[in-house]
């Protein structure tokens, strides 16, 4: 019987922003985008907050009719990423498999440990309350489904476990949302045939789910029968990467094509700087648009050969955008995307073609900037025609 | 049309023209083999690119031709029971193929839409023994570009010049080079022949006989006698091959072709079919030592072979698949390998002749 963890920061943003103001801790506070760039949602709350029905995701004016007392605080990303790698040191004490799920979980797997998961589960809860000073939901169960389930069973501060002997009793009459992978969508087309709890979906069986849901129903159902078999990813290895991406929202309209390529150059630098610290070449350009109306498209098309260059993904990205006839309205956000990934080794073949040339030029640019900014921080080098924003 | 003929020839002529049909085409009776009667039988393909024409001997009863899809015709004529096969068209285009007790109907597609071959004309004419031609075209047309956005690199350069002919072949990477004497009266041209064109001349070719070699300003024709390819030439200006060859070295060895084959594919046993680029490391720290390692999220591997090395110790990365292709079409017992330090190209020579040349650019590190 496998012991797998799964490891829940509660109300993670909110909670490290409390560290650094204690005063926040006995008002109603969120963590939100900034307004003035048109970021402005909730990212995380304290409890106060959450007890006057403020929910993640809603928009600042939202959650202010809600709770007008709401103190508004902004978001540090590096302060999270920071705690975020303080938490995983203390998991790592424990074991070398562990999967992040987003910036604030993970499963761990325990098997094969001499104390029992949920002794080793109040372990790392402790710790990391006591050393670091926030808050875990800890699940503890034989697969990664349940353990994540258990994690959202009693929050904050809590270790729950979901053993083979008792799941059924546990699991089956919770609503169906509780289940992974059942979000808004499938959570309407199971009501429709009233499905409402994860016991009726055991019941419905697997070929009926099948014919409704597809593959992920069979899925699904494997879940709730306490089968599923995915393992956690070991330290170090990252999944199977399918697609490497970055979209802002800018913080005005964009008008001409000089301000398009300034946001294109910075997603697209972000992005190839990615493809090479995961060792991969890229095959298609995709970018997505969104206009001031809210209307949003995308655009790819084929490299001739594999690349992990900026320069050659920004010129493809800014010929998608030339090419694009869809609307004349200005753009509100872009993104690009990377796609049909290939593995690479670190070392660059050298050619006499002299475009290839060429790009190895500035492909050996582009590597060294990498390297400065990872000794001295992002901000180390910029383009000079990004400095002026 | 009526003729019979014996399925085994019949089966060795549909190979050789269904080599230019195209799968795809969007001309639909391109995806068929004409079939002419007239006092012997021809077959052709040809998918705009490069025709093939292939000729058999039958007993003929009437003239007359048709179009057959060839996937249909190939598979029906190689199941067939019987040797003795038996072709009949009525007027209604519909044919009747019967050997044995088996019988196939098919509907025909009229053979005047189909496109002729083009003809060869003001050609200049070279002959060549068809077991060279075969070694040359076997020596180079591995390292032809596939890459489709640089079409003279698809292609293979020939040049002949002063009785020499040389077939070239260049990816940007590497450059592979066959030179050979040719008896007997060779006019000096030179032009670029789509290599996959060139690897189906090497199949039909054979030990014995000449092949006789027609060029035009557009087109090239290949006569093996019972067989005819006919090629559109790729237009544009090869990249001079001597220019890319280095004329200095720094360092030299000589090295067991077949050991230092073996050492290329054992190492590449650790490197993924997948993973691209990953590199295979020569390297000495002596001048009768050379050790070849490989080194990826698999495992590593490592070895040494004797060597005879002169010049300055080296320690180069490269991409093993181009080794490989080239130490396989070597014969030679021995192969000579000259390098220029880490970035600089490598070239291996056999030891005995320097008819053949092949240069590999390394992997920067």
């Amino acid at each position: 019987m496998r012991v797998i963890l799964h490891s829940d920061l509660n109300a993670f943003y909110a909670s490290v922003e409390c560290l650094y103001k204690p005063e926040l801790r006995n008002i109603p506070m969120a963590v939100c985008g900034d307004p003035a760039t048109r970021h402005g949602i909730v990212l995380a709350k304290n409890e106060l907050a959450k007890k006057s029905g403020v929910k993640t995701g809603e928009a600042i004016w939202q959650a202010l009719a809600k709770c007008p007392l709401l103190e508004i605080v902004a978001p540090q990303g590096h302060l999270y990423l920071q705690y975020s790698q303080l938490v995983r040191s203390i998991y790592e004490e424990y074991t070398p498999y562990i999967e992040p799920f987003g910036i604030d979980e993970c499963w761990l797997d325990l098997t094969g440990a001499e104390r029992s998961g949920v002794e080793i589960a109040e372990e790392i809860r402790r710790r990391i309350k006591y050393e670091i000073g926030l808050t875990v939901s800890i699940g503890v169960s034989f697969n990664k489904v349940f353990a994540k389930l258990g994690s959202d069973l009693k929050k904050p501060d809590a270790v729950s476990e979901i053993r083979e002997e008792n799941f059924r009793t546990i699991v089956w009459p919770l609503p169906i949302r509780a289940l992974l992978f059942v979000g808004r969508q499938t959570e309407k087309k199971l009501g429709a045939i009233n499905v409402r709890t994860i016991g009726d979906l055991v019941r419905c069986g697997p070929d009926f789910l099948r014919l409704r849901l597809g593959k992920a129903g069979l899925m699904l159902w494997h879940y709730a029968m306490g089968l599923d078999r995915g393992e956690v990813a070991s330290s170090g290895a990252y999944p199977q990467v399918k697609s490497i991406g970055n979209s802002m929202t800018a913080a005005r309209d964009l008008y001409t094509e000089s301000e398009v390529k300034q946001v294109l150059m910075r997603l697209t630098d972000e992005v190839a700087s990615r493809l090479r610290e995961q060792e991969l070449c890229c095959t298609t350009v995709q970018i997505s648009l969104r206009d001031s109306e809210l209307f949003s498209w995308e655009r790819q098309c084929k490299l001739e050969r594999p690349t992990q260059c900026s320069a050659i993904i920004l010129a493809e990205a800014m010929t998608l955008y030339k090419n694009d006839k869809r609307s004349n309205r200005p753009l509100r956000s872009l993104g690009v995307r990377t796609t049909d990934l290939c593995r690479v080794g670190n070392s660059q073949q050298i050619s006499y073609l002299p475009e290839l040339q060429e790009e190895e030029r500035w492909l050996r640019l582009e590597r060294t900037l990498d390297s400065l900014r990872c000794r001295f921080g992002n901000k180390a080098v910029l383009r000079a025609c990004l400095m002026s924003d | 049309m009526r003729f019979e003929c014996s399925r085994t020839n019949l089966v060795e002529a549909i190979n050789t023209v269904q080599k230019a049909v195209s799968s795809r085409s969007t001309i639909p009776i391109l995806d068929g083999i004409l079939l002419e009667v007239t006092d012997r039988i021809k077959l052709t393909g040809y998918d705009l690119e490069t025709g093939i024409e292939s000729k058999l001997d039958a007993e003929i009863y009437k003239a007359g031709s048709v179009v057959i899809k060839s996937r249909l015709l190939g598979d029906i004529v190689r199941r067939l029971p019987e040797e003795a096969v038996h072709f009949d068209k009525d007027e209604n285009n519909i044919i009747t193929i019967e050997s044995g007790s088996s019988s196939f109907q098919l509907r025909g597609l009229p053979a005047e839409d189909y496109p002729k071959i083009p003809i060869v004309e003001d050609a200049r004419q070279m002959i060549v023994p068809q077991k060279t031609l075969k070694e040359m075209i076997m020596q180079t047309s591995f390292a032809a570009s596939i890459d489709e956005s640089r079409p003279i690199l698809n292609g293979i350069n020939i040049i002949s010049e002063q009785g020499t002919l040389s077939l070239v072949a260049i990816d940007g990477f590497r450059l592979a080079v066959r030179k050979e004497m040719i008896a007997g009266d060779l006019p000096d041209s030179q032009f670029i022949v789509p290599a996959r064109t060139l690897n189906e001349v090497a199949r039909v070719l054979e030990d014995e006989g000449d092949v006789n070699i027609f060029t035009s300003h557009n087109h090239i024709l290949f006569d093996m006698g019972s067989v005819l390819v006919v090629s559109r030439l790729i237009q544009g200006e090869f990249m001079n091959y001597n220019s890319i060859l280095p004329r200095n070295h720094e360092t030299s060895m000589t090295i067991s072709t077949r050991n230092l084959l073996s050492a290329f594919e054992r190492a590449s046993l650790v490197i993924r079919a997948e993973d691209r680029r990953f590199s295979v490391t020569l390297q000495t720290n002596s001048d009768d030592i050379l050790s070849i390692s490989a080194k990826t999220d698999i495992g590593t591997s490592h070895e040494e072979l004797n060597i005879a090395m002169s010049g300055k110790l080296f320690d180069i990365d490269f991409n093993p698949k181009y080794f490989i292709e080239a130490l396989k079409v070597i014969p030679d017992e021995e192969v000579l390998i000259t390098f220029n330090g880490s970035l600089g190209p490598c070239v291996i020579n056999p030891v005995e002749e320097d008819a053949f040349s092949y240069l590999v650019l390394p992997l920067r590190r």
